[in-house]
């Protein structure tokens, strides 16, 4: 069919499969009876995110139809679907931890504080900024490469000046709808294990880059390999913060 | 017939039990931001130990106790047993 190779025709199948089959158990899940007052998806499926679930769940059943699509457009590549499953993978996740973590009802538990806001408006700056030069890794493969220098300088300065400009602007932003507070104690407990938790992270990054670059691996691959190893990085610091604040330290 | 296990929460509980709500209420009414500015907490800290998700410093403690005119022992316990949900954090009131 469309002059697809076989084993990828069969794991696209089954990937749908194993995402309708997820639908399934999802639903299952939620349509099961529970004790007043328990946590949990029970009596409230598909609850306040219906979208989340929806969309994830499409996202990620769709990934092999894109990839099937981009396939037959450049008989060479498989790989389109990423994004897909990436954001979909990650929408049912957050479904999954709303409903698993919900604020109780009457709770001032959803009341976060200046600096959880904070850093999940430096998470979706990182995500943006960050995101984008992902986007263009994809170029870096695909079309002849630039030479190296120039793009890794450009990009170095470009991503400084983007992530100062979006970080200023959002908290200028924050600062007019809160009145922002001086850290204490728990700021400080929640801010050292974050940073504590991105060391494990980026050490694992540094590995990984060490092991391209004995696979010699080009020097423009190890820039982006590098950057992308702090974002992960930064990201690890920023939403274990987040969590900590939610969920208790 | 099928054994359930105890539900237990999936928000981690800690294991000092306090009465912070009860004493705000009974000291005349006092607000969360207001004992938060008397022990130089912020507001969200205290909503934190009052829900059970962190438990304070000793300095901390000391000062919360201080600022609600009790004895430490009157506002923090320490549960031997692992806090569960349906078992309340404290707050009484």
């Amino acid at each position: 069919m469309f002059d697809l190779p076989r084993p990828a025709l069969a794991g696209g199948l089954l990937w749908i499969l194993a995402c309708l089959t997820g639908f399934v158990l999802i639903a299952r899940k939620g349509s099961r009876p529970r004790a007043p007052g328990a946590p949990g998806y029970p009596d409230q499926f598909p609850g306040r995110y219906p979208g989340l679930l929806l969309v994830g769940i499409g996202n990620l059943a769709l990934a092999p139809v894109v990839s099937a699509v981009q396939y037959i457009a450049t008989q060479h590549q498989l790989f389109g679907a990423g994004a897909w499953v990436l954001s979909g993978g990650l929408l049912v996740i957050a479904y999954h931890l709303l409903l698993t973590f919900r604020p109780s009802a009457g709770s001032s538990r959803s009341a976060s504080g200046f600096r959880e806001k904070s850093a999940v408006l430096q998470m979706v700056a990182i995500l943006v900024v960050y995101g984008f030069y992902a986007v263009r890794l994809w170029d870096f493969w695909s079309g002849p490469q630039a030479p190296v220098t120039v793009t890794a300088i450009g990009a170095l300065i470009a991503i400084t000046i983007w992530m100062i400009l979006i970080g200023i602007a959002s908290h200028i932003a924050l600062v007019l709808y809160m009145r922002p507070e001086m850290p204490d104690e728990r700021d400080r407990l929640i801010d050292l294990r974050g940073s504590r938790n991105a060391y494990f992270v980026l050490a694992t990054g540094v590995w990984c880059v060490l092991i391209l670059a004995i696979a010699h691996v080009p020097h423009g691959a190890l820039f982006y390999a590098i950057m992308g190893a702090f974002a992960v990085a930064e990201l690890a610091r920023l939403g274990s913060q987040v969590l900590y604040y939610r969920l208790g330290t | 017939m099928k054994l359930r296990a105890p539900h237990v929460s999936p928000v981690p509980q800690t294991r000092v039990r306090n009465n912070l709500r009860a004493l705000r209420f009974h000291h005349g009414e006092m607000t969360q931001q207001e004992l938060a500015d008397r022990v130089g907490l912020t507001r969200q800290t205290i909503i934190a130990v009052e829900q059970g998700r962190y438990s304070p410093s000793l300095e901390a403690a000391f000062k919360i106790a201080r600022a609600l005119g009790v004895p430490l022992e009157e506002v923090f316990q320490y549960d031997a047993e692992p806090a569960r949900d349906d078992a309340p954090t404290g707050s009484s009131g």
